[in-house]
């Protein structure tokens, strides 16, 4: 067995126990990262996303400089010559050439069309919603084509990229991808994040509840129907872990959780939960009302990074039941002193690590060159790896 | 502008092997691109 293999077999030991609330031997120490390391090895996602072994390469640079045992979803997360290739509004190469933006929070359905989107949700998507994100394929049946073909040639590239990214850092470095490739997309965050906009889904919160409802439950069987996942197969796999997000969640209340979220939630998540596939939630904003919650589900189901909430006070509420996945802010990265953060990551440890249920990971994931200080980036996960022996 | 549905186009880049040989792969990518063009 080669030396990436036997760290990957340890760290994955020390993963599952710690998940199922035991005491590993080590904490996993996680890195969120999407284009911070293209940006750490001084290349640009747009001078390098044709290439997918120079990228991969390149990718992969800074974790010969720095101590991490898994990374949550490492890669190029947006197919942007896909997008470039249908001439889509909602993502660009930023400024630096490294980040991939995502522009869009926009009404692309109107608030008069939920009907349409119930009564056929995939060709109403395909046929009228895509045309217009996209101009191409707006244009002529050869032109739209045309530009199909093409973006189909960049996805598959784009999917080679990211592969290999994956099978390096497992095969040279013996890192773990936590994520899986299951995803299960809230129908809620689905009308929220890509038809409606914020603005539209929260009036249709108040002012047409009927239908979103509807139309959430349309889409929530639409799903399920879809979900092609071998629960048999997977049974008693507690990684990789089955991706969950959090958008619409920081701008409702607990009411409207109760009724547009948690029970879709639930029945779509719950053959996962029953095949003993653990769940990654990836919370965002500051959602902390609704994680008591959580407590329904069975002991040891989920994972959860918090963003603006306070893990002492998530860890105190949900901590016996749920994984908290926290230890370091990219606010305290960027702004801190070498000191402070290290003295944040030790309380964060001494807290959260007895018993199991901890991974140590940001807040946030780094995207940019500038998200953080590299000097305290370093210092940070040095002392974690220390730090991380039971 | 031609009245075309977007499906359409789709059910031919599954058919084309000028951009792909492989008929598993086409289908492949063809449902993975689908789907982000409907969620993205």
């Amino acid at each position: 067995m080669t030396m990436p293999q036997k760290l990957f077999d340890s760290r994955l030991e020390d993963l599952v126990t710690t998940i199922n609330h035991k005491e590993p031997k080590r904490v996993p120490i996680c890195m969120d990262a999407i284009s911070w390391p293209t940006a750490y090895s001084g290349g640009k996602t747009d001078e390098l996303v044709d290439e997918p072994e120079r990228m991969a390469s390149e990718y992969v640079r800074v974790f010969k400089d720095i101590y991490v045992d898994c990374i949550l979803d490492p890669g190029v997360t947006y197919p942007i010559r896909s997008f470039q290739a249908l001439e889509g509004k909602s993502f660009l190469i930023s400024s630096d050439g490294v980040t991939i933006q995502h522009m869009m929070q926009d009404s692309i359905m109107k608030e008069n069309e939920y009907d349409q989107l119930i009564s056929d949700p995939d060709g109403f998507a395909l046929n009228v919603l895509a045309k217009r994100k996209y101009d191409k394929l707006y244009a002529s049946k050869e032109e739209a084509y045309t530009a199909l073909k093409k973006a189909a040639v960049a996805f598959k590239k784009h999917i080679r990229l990211n592969q290999l990214i994956v099978d390096i850092l497992r095969e040279d470095f013996g890192i773990i991808r936590l994520w899986g490739d299951y995803f299960v997309p809230h129908p809620f965050d689905f009308i929220f994040d890509s038809l409606r906009g914020m603005k539209g889904a929260l009036i249709d919160v108040r002012r047409q509840p009927e239908k979103l409802m509807e139309a959430i439950e349309v889409l929530c069987e639409k799903s399920m129907a879809e979900d092609k996942t071998n629960f048999d197969a997977i049974k008693g796999e507690n990684w990789p872990f089955v991706r969950s997000g959090f958008h619409v969640v920081p701008y409702i209340g607990l009411k409207d959780f109760k009724k547009f979220w948690w029970p879709f939630f639930v029945k779509m998540y719950q053959p996962y939960i029953d095949a003993g596939v653990k769940i990654f939630l990836k919370s965002e904003g500051k959602s902390g009302y609704c994680f008591d919650m959580y407590r329904d589900l069975p002991k040891s189901s989920m994972i959860i990074q918090l963003e603006e909430d306070d893990p002492f006070d998530i860890h105190r509420r949900l901590g016996d039941v749920a994984t908290i996945a926290a230890g370091i802010t990219t606010n305290l990265l960027k702004y801190g002193t070498k000191q402070e953060c290290i003295d944040y990551v030790k309380r964060c440890f001494d807290t959260f690590a007895p018993g199991g249920g901890f991974i140590f990971l940001q807040d946030r994931p780094l995207l940019c060159a500038n998200d953080v200080k590299v000097d305290n980036l370093f210092a940070v996960y040095a002392f974690a790896k220390e730090y991380a022996k039971y | 502008m031609e009245d075309y549905r977007v499906e359409e186009l789709f059910e031919m880049l599954k058919e084309d092997s000028s951009w792909e040989e492989n008929e598993q792969i086409r289908i492949m990518i063809a449902q993975g691109l689908k789907g982000i063009i409907i969620s993205l």
